[in-house]
């Protein structure tokens, strides 16, 4: 896979949350670190492989990568690599839904970090101020790359800072899928009710490295390094700790024994998903690459 | 009627034709482009945004990826800088990088030009910067009827089309086609018929040429004036045959010239007319500083017709001709058409 990767190993309950609450009615936009997004709305891992090896069967035939992942027809309409940057177009298909009386509402992903730059908060503002149909959803790991949040925020808390706008306010830690969906659709609701835009803080745990597979924890292969990615050991091994215990895939699993399923089901499902995954990545392996010629098509219509 | 006016029945016009157009922007008045529009389609349609150049931007993109088709307005250019990250990093890339699956049908119109003494943060122009990121149209409309087609083209595009609107320009009277019409975005318009040389210009300066060309005609020389009017995408054909023809060329552009859109011209003029052309091309622009306050030192900022003058006869070997009694275009004597 030639494309750099954010993985979503941590955040895949607050993503699998909202996603399943708003349903086919949502325009999502995302950030770089959106392939639970582009999972939880499609389901569709023979694209998503497709995208990452870069071939045609990836739904912009592997222009698009990891980090500008979308499928406009089933509703992820944007993600990109510069923070904060979706979410005023997030913004503006919420106009485009009141402008047009369409149920639909724009749900906007994008990462603590993304607080701090100033269209955020031009687009916080606009949205309250017009009262357009979005859901802010910040995934709020504490971290931008190496950086934890008090050495970037100069205010008590994303809550409090966000507490003068006109706006519905939600707050979520627990890593449980079914826990998120539940309070997502009392949400959309009341954003209905109420004709206000709404913001979900989600608290959720980074389990690896900020790019790529590797884990943050333990020490760095080499002395000096060259860029905040690589560096290892900014987290303590209790904070570890704390998080595993409260793994979205191990959340669910435990919901889903106390909810009647057996042993046995919860394997044939893992077994399932590792079939799917499988024949997926053996389907990109032997999809064609784009054709060189397609070079400069569309860019224009 | 004026290149205002004419804007302003353009937007109405395709307003009227397609509930999808909408128009908003900083403030709802735009040099009195927007007259009549809040009051005829309501707030719905032409509204008035917060301070934040980016976001406004940045939602238009939203709107115009979910069905409607936005016209954002920036009542300067230099403002228009601010919201560069959604333009250049998103709204370019969004058809490319989508493979086609979308489109971004949304409008941006910019001020350019000058006021009066208002400085570096009122007179960029930057057609050359915004022309060479790929993905995205720029137009620069010179007379009335050119702003009511071009904007009209502009709305109809499925594609990004950024139109710069030379201030200057708005007081001018013309004559303009009233029933909705579109002009082809992509190629250049024949101003002035002339055979001994060419004058390839860009918004304002089409007008500064045009006084070149009466000055120049009493000597009995004519200018041909080419108004690229598409800075991306540009066909060249016209302005190729052009040179051709009179084998000179000065390229006057409404900008600076190191890097700019003058260098793309003049490159093409050099690769198709190489055996035709007698004299290097001149280029003329603005100086290469940060536009000054004070009036004198503005004044040499901004090339004009004088310049083109000046520039033609060196080309020709002509002595120079006296200018002393000429009456310049300023923000006191306005150019009120028609062109």
């Amino acid at each position: 896979m030639k494309t750099p990767m954010h993985m979503s190993m941590g955040e895949e309950s607050a993503v699998v949350g909202v996603v399943t609450a708003v349903g086919e009615i949502g325009k999502y936009f995302g950030y770089y670190r959106s392939h639970a997004l582009f999972l939880a709305i499609t389901g569709n891992l023979k694209s998503f492989f497709g995208e990452m090896y870069g071939k045609v069967s990836g739904p912009s035939g592997g222009r698009a990568g990891s980090m500008h992942i979308a499928d406009p027809k089933s509703g992820l309409m944007l993600t990109s690599a510069i923070v904060s940057s979706t979410i005023a177009p997030a913004v503006g298909a919420a106009l485009s839904s009141k402008y047009r009386d369409a149920n639909e509402i724009a749900v906007c992903f994008f990462g603590d970090g993304a607080v701090e730059e100033g269209v955020f908060w031009e687009s916080l503002n606009i949205a309250c101020l017009l009262k357009v149909p979005v859901l802010f959803v910040c995934l709020d790991n504490g971290l931008a790359v190496d950086s934890p949040s008090f050495k970037r925020q100069g205010f008590k808390s994303i809550s409090s800072a966000i507490s003068g706008f006109n706006l519905i306010y939600d707050h979520d830690d627990s890593s449980d899928s079914i826990k998120v969906y539940q309070k997502t659709q009392i949400i959309i609701r009341r954003m209905a009710e109420l004709k206000l835009p709404a913001f979900i803080h989600i608290e959720y745990f980074r389990m690896l490295q900020h790019i790529g597979i590797q884990s943050d924890f333990g020490e760095s292969e080499s002395n000096s390094t060259e860029t905040s990615f690589e560096r290892k050991g900014y987290r303590s091994e209790i904070e570890r700790l704390n998080w595993l215990s409260r793994d979205p895939l191990l959340v669910i699993e435990k919901s889903a024994r106390d909810n009647g399923l057996t042993e046995t089901d919860i394997a044939n499902i893992k077994l399932r998903i590792d079939e799917l995954v499988k024949e997926a990545t053996q389907d990109a392996n032997l999809a064609s690459g784009p054709s060189l010629t397609s070079l400069l098509s569309h860019l224009f219509a | 009627m004026t290149y205002c006016d004419a804007i302003n029945l353009s937007l109405k016009q395709e307003m009227r034709r397609d509930d999808r157009v909408f128009v908003y922007g900083i403030e709802d008045k735009m040099f009195g482009s927007l007259a009549g529009i809040q009051e005829e389609f309501g707030l719905k349609r032409c509204f008035s945004m917060p301070i934040a150049e980016e976001s406004g931007l940045g939602i238009g993109l939203g709107a115009a990826l979910t069905g409607l088709r936005p016209i954002h307005n920036h009542i300067r250019v230099d403002f228009l800088l601010l919201a560069m990250n959604q333009l250049a990093n998103l709204v370019s890339s969004c058809r490319y990088g989508s493979e086609g699956a979308v489109s971004v049908p949304l409008v941006i119109r910019a001020v350019i030009g000058r006021g009066w003494g208002q400085g570096y943060q009122h007179s960029k122009s930057l057609q050359g910067m915004f022309a060479q990121i790929p993905g995205i149209k720029v137009v620069m409309p010179t007379t009335p009827n050119d702003a009511k087609g071009l904007l009209a083209s502009a709305i109809r595009e499925d594609n990004p089309v950024l139109i710069l609107e030379h201030r200057w320009l708005y007081w001018q009277s013309g004559q303009v086609e009233y029933e909705p019409f579109t002009i082809e975005i992509g190629k250049s318009s024949l101003k002035r018929k002339g055979q001994d040389l060419t004058v390839v210009a860009t918004s304002w300066m089409n007008v500064e040429a045009m006084q070149a060309a009466e000055i120049l005609s009493e000597r009995g020389v004519e200018l041909e004036i080419v108004d690229a009017q598409s800075v991306n995408p540009l066909d060249d054909t016209q302005i190729i045959g052009s040179v051709n023809k009179t084998g000179n060329c000065i390229v006057a552009d409404n900008d600076w010239l190191h890097c700019g859109f003058s260098a793309e011209i003049s490159t093409r003029i050099y690769e198709k007319c190489w055996s035709n052309l007698r004299r290097p091309i001149i280029r003329i622009g603005f100086a290469p500083i940060p536009c000054p306050t004070a009036r004198d030192l503005e004044n040499l900022f901004y090339p004009n017709a004088a310049s083109i003058v000046r520039g033609a006869e060196h080309i020709l070997g002509l002595s120079p001709t006296d200018l002393s009694s000429e009456d310049f275009y300023s923000h006191e004597r306005k150019f009120l058409g028609p062109f």
